[in-house]
């Protein structure tokens, strides 16, 4: 065994001088690509995520605004729109206030049909001849001490 | 000083409490006050009915006087039991409606003639605590018991029966309100159901009348009260045709 041979290779010598070779270059086969980005910590991870989630947050509320004044906005033009039609086929006021007065006595006849109806309706259950509720009471007729 | 103070407030705590308790039970109803005594009354009657086996086991001096006791107890809590049901009833034939003045008052008259007979008989238990006395008192119980229980029957009849014309007299008179206003809306011709609702009215009046009649019967001689004992099977057709014509007005009013 030569001296050159056992004695390790000093520092300098280990470093590759080649300016040709990139240093993130590697061979291809020696090392899977799957395991390089498993390289990647997690920390590192965590951190573009965060970045990205903080960007996505930096921009929402903003669309979020902007959606919330566009409905509004298309809600308020909708509503405009049906009261100007409204508006033209309106029934002249007198006559929608007869027919509204109409329609509200007739509800109120009927409710109050259907009242009396019901009423007279608990009458006849309390009437139910196999349901009455003061038998005489279960006493003793002979009580003796004989 | 502290412990002075819990003191009083435990004081002032029962206080407030049995004030509110009391409160509470003196505005029982009529109707629970008859509860609770028929409660008391059979709790009695089963103390009685021990009484009386340990004296026909034993039959010393203690089971005797035991038994009187019991029995005094017993007989005192019946005969209160009464008195409220005849009470019940009367307040329950004031209030009625659909019954004749006449049929009412002398219903009434039977009632308070049932309660006078009742308090007396409670007025002559409290005098005695003897074994024979109270047997006696008993036995003139016994005698008077188909009397009360005939005025109790009647009176409850005369109820329902008023229950039953009252409805029909409220049915008879919405059905043509009901017609009208079903009439005054739609272009339908009424005239078929008018005349199912007439027939069916018509026999409900009929079967009343009858009911009447025989109640008539009952009003001027309780003891041959008219209508059988079987009270459920007289009325039941009758019952039936209201519930009927009740029916007809709903579909004329669309309800």
């Amino acid at each position: 065994m030569t001296e050159k041979q056992s004695n390790p290779p000093a520092k300098e010598e280990l470093i590759d001088s080649n300016q040709t070779q990139f240093s993130v270059e590697e061979p291809l086969l020696e090392k899977p690509v799957s395991s390089s980005m498993e390289e990647l910590k997690p920390s590192d991870s965590k951190k573009t995520k965060s970045q990205e989630e903080q960007g996505a947050q930096g921009v929402k509320p903003v669309s979020k605004n902007k959606k919330m004044l566009l409905g509004a906005g298309i809600f308020l033009v909708v509503v405009l729109l049906l009261l100007g039609i409204l508006s033209i086929f309106r029934k002249p006021e007198i006559q929608l206030q007869e027919e509204v007065v109409e329609i509200i006595e007739e509800i109120e006849q009927k409710t109050q049909i259907e009242e009396k109806l019901l009423l007279i309706e608990e009458d006849l259950d309390k009437a139910n001849p196999a349901s009455q509720n003061m038998p005489f009471p279960p006493i003793d007729l002979e009580l003796k001490i004989d | 000083m502290k412990s002075g103070m819990k003191k009083l407030l435990l004081v002032l705590g029962l206080l407030f409490f049995s004030v509110s308790f009391g409160l509470v039970k003196a505005q029982e109803t009529p109707e629970e006050i008859y509860r609770d005594q028929l409660v008391e009354y059979l709790q009695a009657e089963r103390d009685f009915v021990i009484a009386k086996g340990q004296y026909n086991q034993f039959g010393t001096l203690a089971s005797i006087e035991k038994a009187a006791l019991e029995v005094k107890e017993v007989m005192t809590s019946r005969a209160q039991v009464l008195e409220t049901y005849f009470l019940l009833l009367k307040i329950d034939l004031k209030e009625a409606q659909g019954i004749e003045l006449a049929y009412k008052d002398k219903t009434i008259e039977r009632i308070e003639a049932a309660e006078g007979w009742l308090k007396a008989h409670k007025d002559e238990i409290s005098k005695t605590s003897d074994r024979l006395e109270l047997n006696d008192i008993s036995d003139e119980f016994t005698q008077q018991s188909e009397t009360l229980q005939l005025i109790g029957e009647h009176a409850t009849t005369l109820l329902t029966v008023g229950k039953l014309q009252n409805t029909f007299d409220k049915i008879n008179a919405i059905q043509a309100e009901a017609f009208s206003e079903a009439e005054s809306t739609g272009n339908k011709d009424f005239s078929r159901e008018k005349r199912e609702l007439e027939r069916v009215l018509t026999e409900t009046e009929t079967q009343l009348k009858i009911i009447w009649e025989e109640m008539r019967a009952g009003i001027d001689d309780f003891r041959s009260l008219g209508i059988s004992s079987n009270l459920i099977k007289d009325l039941t057709p009758t019952y039936a045709n209201l519930r009927k014509v009740l029916g007809f007005v709903f579909e004329v009013a669309g309800i």
